[in-house]
């Protein structure tokens, strides 16, 4: 077994997610599960020094959050490191430019981000009556930190904080465990959990402390 | 969050689903596996799943609970090219 290397950029590089731009419908469905999982591969294969990289690929995924309906949706991930410059990522549903490059553990900087909208045009004959919640495009901002053996050696604890411009705050913590290199394969593991904070700026200014939707 | 999973008076006479109203909190937890081959040096093909589980009241949701699955299985297959 070959043990990864490590580099602050590759730490980085997890908590990039996966999302569908050529379809953003598609977002919510994958953005969970899919994307951590992508960014603990690519943690994993960046082993040597820091890469930019871009995937295109299609995945099978639920047709909402919650559906029992799958469909199939292309999706594209990617990141260029512009040095000193900052960093650029297509992270699913939002493209982040990290102002501190890809050499920190801490990432921050803009986002802009499209919350995909809910048809009708469902599997699901109830959910299709619903009724549609249209696409919203917004801004907001992002700050990341990546600690470095936090449970057991070579593994990578994760944290996020978001926030979006009229749609609540997002934190979510992504736990990596080491990948394991058997030949010309690698395979990695990923856990993750997203919580919604729902803590708006406007409902703080409006009440005594912050207000958890 | 309220947009997904929240079921309103509107959307209830629409579909016959109880009313619900989606809380904060953690929205789901999972688990995701890859396998990767490199095909030459900068390109790469990677399978994935991905095993998520809506967790922590979000699965009370009727869109969820009547006509859903808290857990999903996600597959897929990509290629990735690092330079």
């Amino acid at each position: 077994m070959k043990t990864p290397h490590f580099g602050k950029s590759a730490t980085s590089q997890a908590v990039v997610r996966v999302g569908d731009i050529l379809h953003p419908a598609a977002f919510v469905r994958i953005i969970g599960v899919c994307a951590a999982t992508l960014c603990a591969l690519e943690v994993a294969v960046a082993q040597e020094r820091p890469q930019n990289f871009l995937w295109l690929g299609s995945v099978s995924v639920h047709e909402f959050e919650g559906s029992k309906d799958t469909v199939s949706r292309p999706f594209l991930v990617g990141r260029v490191d512009y040095r000193q410059y900052g960093s650029l990522r297509i992270t699913g549903g939002a493209v982040q430019y990290n102002l501190l490059g890809e050499k920190s553990p801490w990432s921050f900087g803009p986002l802009v981000f499209v919350r995909p909208a809910r048809d009708r045009d469902v599997k699901d004959p109830v959910a299709s009556l619903m009724r549609e919640a249209d696409a919203k495009f917004g801004a907001g901002l992002f700050a990341q930190y990546w600690f470095r053996d936090a449970l057991t050696h070579g593994d990578r604890l994760g944290v996020e904080v978001e926030t979006r411009g009229g749609m609540g705050n997002q934190f979510t913590w992504t736990a990596f465990n080491q990948s394991l290199k058997t030949g010309a394969f690698q395979h990695g593991v990923t856990s993750t959990s997203k919580v919604k904070i729902g803590i708006s700026f406007e409902s703080m200014l409006t009440s005594t402390g912050p207000v958890w939707a | 969050m309220d947009t997904y999973f929240s079921v309103d008076s509107d959307n209830s006479r629409r579909t016959g689903l109880p009313t619900f109203a989606a809380s904060g909190g953690a929205k789901n937890v999972a688990l995701g596996l890859t396998s990767s081959c490199d095909l030459a040096r900068q390109w790469v093909v990677i399978g994935l799943v991905g095993l998520p589980r809506l967790v922590w009241g979000v699965e009370d949701s009727p869109i969820v609970k009547q006509r859903g699955d808290r857990n999903a299985v996600s597959a897929g297959m990509t290629l990735g090219y690092r330079f």
